[in-house]
């Protein structure tokens, strides 16, 4: 088993969900983005305790995905929150916050 | 080895699946991307000896977080330009017959060639009963404060969206 190749792979895909994260300018693609950066990390929790041969790797993946699932909801409140007062879901619209 | 391949190929179809969400124009084809990354990371962790967690990748995060996001993008007004009508043209449902083809081809080679032993996904290394005692004995106090999270999501969640002039 090439455990580095799996390792690359999480590297990689946490690499691209950052992109995302820092380059979208939908509110959702960047949720979507971030979301996407938590599995990569689960991936590497979980090749990492195929590799070491405990599981706690995988008790791990289960905290992260708890606080993915809490952040999602928050998240997505916030957006709701945010299309109803400002009519947008557009990250370049809230430089109003700024002043 | 065969299993090496086959992490291989995963591998590559998850960098296109996350590259696609990523770069989607699309609010709706960047959270079916995801959908199909997730799914790949739960085939992934099958391979990779914890059954139970894919079980878990596919019930929370597909299940749940996936129809989440598309009610959330479904709740908004979508920028009605970049919408395009759907054509039914015959190639295109001839290449999605040919997906599920290559799919159901890939299930049938992956499962005459992976042999998972029998019961594993019960006691095996990442079976649910070994993550539960682990859970339940060296992690319980992270436990319940994973608990007290989702609690505080929750309460968030609504204070977010509950109106001022209440209900």
């Amino acid at each position: 088993m090439n455990y580095q190749l799996l390792f690359v792979l999480s590297f990689v895909l946490f690499v691209v969900g950052m992109i995302g994260v820092a380059m979208r300018r939908n509110v959702i693609i960047v949720l979507v983005s971030l979301e996407l950066m938590l599995n990569a990390v689960n991936i590497l929790f979980v090749s990492a305790s195929k590799y070491l041969h405990t599981l706690d790797g995988q008790v791990f993946v289960i905290m992260v995905i708890t606080i993915a699932a809490a952040e999602a909801a928050i998240a997505l409140a916030l957006v709701v929150r945010l299309f109803r007062t400002m009519g947008m879901v557009k990250i370049d619209d809230l430089k109003r916050l700024k002043w | 080895m065969i299993s090496h391949v086959l992490i291989a190929i995963i591998s590559v179809l998850l960098v296109a699946a996350y590259l696609a969400a990523v770069l989607a124009g699309n609010p709706v084809y960047s959270a079916l991307s995801m959908g199909i990354a997730f799914f790949l990371t739960a085939l992934l962790f099958v391979l990779l000896g914890a059954p139970f967690l894919a079980a878990v990748q596919v019930i929370i995060y597909v299940g749940a977080m996936l129809v989440l996001f598309l009610f959330i993008v479904m709740m908004f007004d979508l920028n009605k330009s970049s919408l395009t009508p759907v054509r039914f043209k015959p190639s295109t449902i001839l290449s999605y017959f040919l997906i599920m083809l290559v799919l159901l081809t890939g299930f049938f080679v992956a499962r005459s060639v992976v042999r998972m032993p029998s019961g594993f996904a019960i006691t095996g290394f990442g079976s649910a009963r070994n993550i539960g005692f682990n859970l339940m004995h060296y992690y319980l106090l992270p436990f319940e404060l994973a608990s007290f999270v989702l609690l505080v999501g929750v309460f968030g969640a609504i204070a977010f969206i509950k109106n001022r002039r209440g209900t």
